[in-house]
């Protein structure tokens, strides 16, 4: 598979005053061609600092990517000058949010919004680009986009406006693309659509694709590679079907427990299974334990789990884990 | 739209009417009785009843607010007590030399702020941004009259650069006379308004649109200027056109100081001599220009958020 996007060691840390998060910690993935990697993991885990990193978005300050690389076609986007940078955004590597609602300008049509990022990029007649607008409207499957271009973002529901922001991210047809919650926001039948839509773009352009939730339903559903966060660190990581059937790393159980499920017993009744939970909450990234950062949540946590942090270790082809217990 | 303005304005005439009532109750019931005022001590009981009957003092309160009313909707307020001009001439002609000070001060304030808060909204959290900010809350808490006498003194009299006060209604030696105060004017309101704006822009530089601009590969300037500045709007419309309408009352100590024949002037000097009549015409005609400003303000809105519009679409 060819790599479109490595992420090597990447470090991002935020400077409060208390001191320094480690929101990213030595953190590695990539993502090849026509692939989908889903990035899982709980709130704070990381996941969206590590791809705003990749975009080189984080707010500075008080965030700083403190080292590792971001190599998209061999050229580590880290080094890039800002105009190189603005370049390869909404032009090579694009990007969508989790919230739909807010993501757009209010104050600008849906279709000054798309034009802008296609003038930018490419080099057309303002004719062109408003076609291109619409064609893209039309691409993400939203009806009669001659006229829905020229209407305001708050004239749309939150599909619409997720299509809005999917047509204007794949607008200069990008190599990669990061989706940062794309569903989180919105109703289920709608997040069936949209993760439908970006399947079906994915397989018409042969886009990377990066999808950040923590929806393990989603994960199921889309990605071919699976790698799950915790505390900034990357703790699991493998193909997706070897990660749904065979997961070892014990906060990965966790989180494939935490599903609801809903079964019927033999008599045709629907029989509730009482949800799974991981006790306790994510560790302060400023007061993190010695040894595993999962030690004190972890029902398999063993004296040696609290002497050096693990490394990632193979388990598998291409599966590994940031666990020394074989449970 | 028009019926939104007609309504709206049907609307203010409630308003108009309390602030009728409140004004007349404060200067006829609360007040006491200008007629001592005006015939000094030595006034004898017979000249005080003459002239509480020549003013219509003397007839009961209704009849009188009935006149005050009749007043307000002919704008015609009579003589003023101290000067005997026709207070609605008085009015009219001092409009014109307090606009020539306050609305190109007003709108250099503006100019200047806007461009300083764009600054520093984008240099946020460093040194240009803090000296900036101190600079402003520096320029705030120095008092107006401060400001003047430090102008006339050494800018006009030592240095000469500007006649010390003056007015003259030829052009371009108006502008010669009311460069000074314009000045002092811009530097009274500028560190306000620099942080009135900066707070303005900033909250929107946080928004998310502001990332998904970055990520579509704007650059900063293009940000700001365009997708930044435009939601600002809202906040920066409120602010000018509340307070455009207002500008035709002048600024009381500037003209007074520089002896610049507008309202704000005159409205002291009517303050110094009880001039009753005058005083109760700048209060009513403030609270028109008031109510002005708001609607003027809603109509405003819609030039510049989409999302508000008169015909509810």
């Amino acid at each position: 598979m060819e790599k479109i996007l490595e992420v090597k060691h990447l470090r991002t840390s935020f400077f409060a005053e208390e001191g320094e998060i480690k929101a990213v910690d030595d953190v590695s993935f990539s993502v090849g061609k026509g692939q989908t990697l889903g990035i899982v993991g709980e709130s704070g885990c990381g996941k969206s600092v590590a791809n705003l990193s990749i975009m080189r978005l984080i707010p500075t300050p008080p965030g700083r990517i403190m080292g590792g690389e971001v190599l998209y076609k061999g050229r580590d986007l880290l080094k890039l000058d800002m105009s190189e940078m603005r370049h390869i955004r909404g032009n090579e590597i694009s990007m969508i949010f989790q919230e739909p609602m807010t993501s757009l300008n209010p104050v600008f049509t849906i279709g000054n919004q798309i034009c802008e990022a296609i003038a930018l990029h490419q080099d057309l007649p303002r004719k062109e680009v408003r076609n291109k607008a619409i064609e893209m409207l039309k691409l993400v499957g939203i009806s009669s986009p001659e006229k829905r271009v020229d209407d305001y973002p708050h004239q749309l529901s939150g599909g619409m406006r997720q299509r809005v922001m999917i047509a204007m991210a794949l607008s200069c047809s990008p190599q990669v693309l990061i989706a940062d919650e794309p569903t989180t926001a919105l109703d289920v039948t709608i997040q069936a659509q949209i993760l439908d839509l970006l399947m079906e773009l994915q397989a018409k352009v042969g886009l990377g694709l990066i999808l950040i939730t923590h929806d393990l339903g989603v994960v199921a559903e889309v990605a071919d590679e699976v790698i799950v966060m915790y505390a900034g660190r990357v703790v699991e990581q493998g193909p997706v079907r070897e990660i749904f059937a065979n997961p070892k790393m014990p906060y990965t159980r966790g989180l494939l427990n935490s599903i609801p499920v809903l079964r019927k017993d033999p008599t045709g009744r629907i029989k509730k299974k009482r949800l799974e939970t991981i006790p306790g909450i994510v560790p302060n990234l400023l007061h993190l334990p010695q040894g595993c950062r999962f030690q004190d949540r972890c029902t398999h946590a063993a004296p040696e789990c609290r002497q050096a942090e693990p490394e990632l270790r193979a388990v598998g082809p291409d599966h590994s884990i940031r666990c020394v217990r074989d449970v | 739209m028009t019926v939104y303005l007609l309504r709206k304005l049907l609307g203010t005439i409630p308003t108009i009417f309390g602030v009728a009532l409140i004004v007349f109750l404060l200067f006829h019931v609360v007040g006491g009785d200008p007629t001592y005022q005006m015939l000094g001590k030595y006034a004898t009981a017979e000249q005080v009843a003459e002239l509480r009957h020549q003013l219509g003092f003397d007839q009961p309160l209704h009849r009188q607010f009935v006149g005050f009313l009749r007043e307000i909707v002919t704008f015609d307020f009579g003589e003023s007590y101290a000067t005997k001009q026709k207070v609605s001439r008085m009015i009219l002609d001092g409009i014109v030399p307090s606009l020539s000070l306050t609305l190109p001060a007003f709108f250099l304030t503006t100019l200047i702020a806007v461009v300083i808060g764009l600054l520093v909204a984008y240099f946020r959290g460093r040194w240009i941004d803090r000296v900036t900010v101190l600079l402003c809350v520096l320029g705030m808490s120095v008092p107006v009259l401060a400001y003047i006498l430090f102008g006339q003194y050494f800018l006009a009299y030592r240095l000469q650069l500007f006649p010390i006060a003056g007015y003259d209604p030829e052009w371009p030696e108006r502008l010669v006379y009311l460069a000074l105060p314009i000045l002092i004017s811009v530097m009274v309101s500028v560190g306000f308004s620099v942080r009135f704006y900066r707070t303005a822009l900033i909250e929107e530089t946080s928004q998310d649109y502001v990332r998904t601009a970055r990520a579509k590969g704007l650059s900063e300037p293009r940000i700001y200027l365009k997708h930044v500045l435009k939601n600002s709007l809202v906040p920066i419309v409120t602010n000018v056109v509340m307070d455009l309408p207002l500008l035709v009352l002048g600024a009381f100590l500037l003209e007074k100081f520089f002896g610049i024949p507008g309202l704000g002037g005159i409205t002291i000097n009517a303050v110094h001599d009880s001039d009753f009549q005058v005083i109760k015409a700048m209060t009513i005609f403030q609270s028109f220009l008031f109510i002005l400003g708001n609607v003027l303000t809603d109509v405003a809105y819609t030039l510049v958020d989409p999302r508000v519009s008169f015909d509810g679409r």
